[in-house]
């Protein structure tokens, strides 16, 4: 730990600096992902509003998220603990998969000091310096390109502020790590990191709970620009991960069956949620959820619904262990729901009143396994109750008469209904 | 005093030359730029503000930054044309060299010209390739790529790096040190020459330059 102290007002130069500084990298890492090429202006004559020399213009939102993230962080980055400020970058699928890609983190060193360095002048200046070093190597990435072609109904970008340690577990095994700059100053050294996913590939290897993922077996590479398509932005606010700010408001994603089954394998390879819980949790989730088959025709209308498949797929499995009406909850919680008619409890339709044969759209025609029973159950209505109790013409007779005389002695109250539908206010 | 400097390798295609270069130029040039500086009375001064410009590369899948200086722009791009041009014009010579120096002014004695010593050169030596099928193209394209991040980040760490810069000096000679002649930026001065051919012939006649040069 550095001994030298800082006088006062040096001590406060270098904190508003600070604040500045980790505000503006907050604000040129998450315009880097925008999705958009950006140009600012080279004044000859500065205004007094940039800092460091640089025309960064400051989306409000980020400028908020950032000084709350500092904020509840109680000790600034200077000041002990050290707490370093990260941001964080993760891409997000349609039905709300997330994987994170890069994780930028600007932490303080107290160990590695030079008394020698001016606080106004020198380390302004290196804060300068590096925040330049961030808007070029924010482009190197390959996350910039990806960044470059999301739209809504393919992935989009999404960024988190902390004041933690920087978390790479989620960044996959092979990831890659960068310094971009440091600066020096009295009581410490700034230091500044990325680390980025550099394979959006699946992996071959067993995830923790001991089960390999059973889409392994197509391992198919995703390529870098495997989703280009429009630039076209959109915004989906959920959960405490902020969408980039963007103009457009987003619309219900559809998509065609293969890229849907792309984008799982490709989560599912390291899936972190937004909120850091345990990759194996969410693994979990996923895999439950997976019940498409390649060849499903997608439309929003048409989700819940299956085409003929193999009755090993895993979700009619599932179905047929859980023949009670409790599957209908655990049916909700996957992804894909079924879409169950009627009452299991219903007598099924006389033979007389079926007119086709009923094939069930995955078994054999004539089968009288649970399975067919329960499909032709689902296809009949249920029974109209007079149709089962049928009255003799005198307990008709009587029924009538007997709703005559009630409705006599109700006619007051039917003029006085009558005389308030016909009033106009 | 020893100039460091620094050379970066690349083997690209013909229509690849300018966007390689100016990437690697314009990130360079971004960091060695400071905000004009516009005196407000006999010693003080402010400093202006510099803006920046993503530049998409059309062959090579890349956004590099750049200064928002049209002059600069220009400046840098003229010379890498000038480049570009004798590298394809020469059908013999397949590679070359081009270079970034940054250099202060000494002032001398009587009227001779004041003596230009470089603190920092950046080299950049350019291969041809010809590419005989498209599978070939994308997968050195892909290539190019990644040894562009790398290079980029290999920049920033050098210009990180706790090493000789000249300090601003009095505002009276400041052009000792920063080129003042654009009207929205101030870089430090800076030249760029190339060579199509980088021989040992080249390499003698720079050093005996530079020996004459400082022994003066």
């Amino acid at each position: 730990m550095s001994d030298y102290q800082l006088n006062n007002e040096d001590h406060e130069a270098l904190e508003k600096f600070t604040k500045f500084f980790l505000v503006k990298a907050a604000q040129i890492i998450v315009q880097s992902r925008l999705g958009d090429k950006k140009i600012t202006k080279s004044k000859a004559v500065c205004s007094g509003n940039e800092w460091f020399h640089l025309s960064i213009k400051d989306i409000p939102e980020v400028t908020v998220n950032a000084k709350k993230c500092l904020a509840d962080a109680q000790h600034l980055l200077i000041n002990p603990p050290h707490r370093p400020f990260c941001v964080e970058i993760s891409l997000r699928t349609p039905d709300f998969q997330t994987i994170t890609l890069e994780t930028w983190c600007i932490s303080f060193d107290d160990s590695i000091s030079d008394p020698s360095q001016r606080v106004r002048f020198n380390i302004y200046n290196r804060m300068s310096i590096v925040l330049r070093s961030l808007l070029t190597c924010t482009r190197a990435t390959p996350t910039y390109q990806l960044s470059r072609k999301q739209s809504a109904d393919k992935y989009i970008i999404c960024y988190k502020m902390y004041s933690e340690e920087p978390i790479v577990s989620h960044l996959g095994e092979h990831y890659s790590k960068k310094t971009i700059g440091n600066i020096i100053t009295p009581i410490g050294r700034f230091v500044l990191n990325v680390a980025y996913r550099t394979r959006l590939t699946m992996s071959s290897t067993p995830v923790d709970n001991g089960t390999v993922p059973c889409f392994t077996q197509f391992g198919i590479d995703i390529r870098d620009d495997h989703f280009s398509l429009g630039k076209n932005q959109h915004c989906l606010e959920e959960d405490n991960d902020a969408q980039l700010p963007s103009i457009e408001s987003s619309s219900i994603p559809k998509s065609s069956p293969i890229e849907v089954m792309k984008r799982r394998q490709m989560s599912s390879e390291s899936i972190s949620s937004s909120h850091g819980t345990p990759d194996k949790v969410y693994y979990s989730k996923l895999r439950a959820a997976f019940t498409t088959p390649s060849n499903i025709a997608h439309s929003s209308s048409h989700i819940g619904l299956y085409s003929r498949t193999s009755d090993n797929d895993l979700p009619y499995a599932l179905m047929m262990q859980q023949q009670q009406p409790q599957s209908m909850e655990q049916e909700q919680n996957s992804k894909n729901n079924f879409y169950l008619s009627g009452d299991f409890d219903n007598e099924t339709a006389p033979d007389d009143f079926i007119l086709v044969e009923v094939k069930p759209f995955f078994g054999k025609s004539d089968s009288t396994d649970d399975l067919a029973l329960f499909i032709r159950s689902c296809q009949q209505p249920p029974m109209l109750e007079s149709f089962v109790i049928e009255p003799s013409l005198g307990e008709t007779i009587n029924q009538l008469t007997e709703e005559l005389r009630v409705f006599e002695s109700k006619v007051e109250e039917f003029d006085q209904l009558v005389t308030t539908l016909s009033t106009t206010e | 005093m020893n100039a460091r400097s620094q050379t970066f390798e690349f083997a690209v295609e013909g229509r690849q030359i300018d966007e390689v270069v100016s990437c690697m130029f314009h990130t360079i040039l971004f960091h060695r730029c400071v905000g004009k500086y516009h005196t407000n009375g006999e010693d003080s001064y402010s400093v202006g503000t510099l803006g920046y410009t993503d530049v998409d590369c059309d062959y090579i899948d890349f956004t590099y930054l750049q200064v928002t200086s049209q002059e600069l722009q220009r400046a840098v791009a003229e010379k890498i044309n000038q480049f570009h041009d004798k590298l394809r014009s020469s059908d013999s010579n397949r590679s070359g060299q081009i270079t970034l120096e940054f250099y202060q002014k000494k002032k001398s004695r009587w009227m001779f010209k004041p003596e230009e010593i470089p603190w920092e050169i950046w080299t950049i030596k350019i291969e041809q390739m010809q590419l005989s099928s498209e599978n070939e193209r994308q997968f050195m394209r892909e290539k190019l790529s990644d040894s562009l991040t790398e290079r980029i980040f290999q920049i920033t760490e050098i210009i990180n790096k706790p090493d000789y810069v000249p300090k601003p000096p009095h505002l009276s000679e400041l052009d000792l040190v920063f080129d003042t002649s654009y009207t929205d930026i101030q870089p430090y001065l800076f030249k760029i020459h190339f060579s199509d051919s980088p021989t040992i012939v080249n390499h003698v006649k720079t050093m005996i330059k530079e020996a004459f040069n400082t022994s003066l």
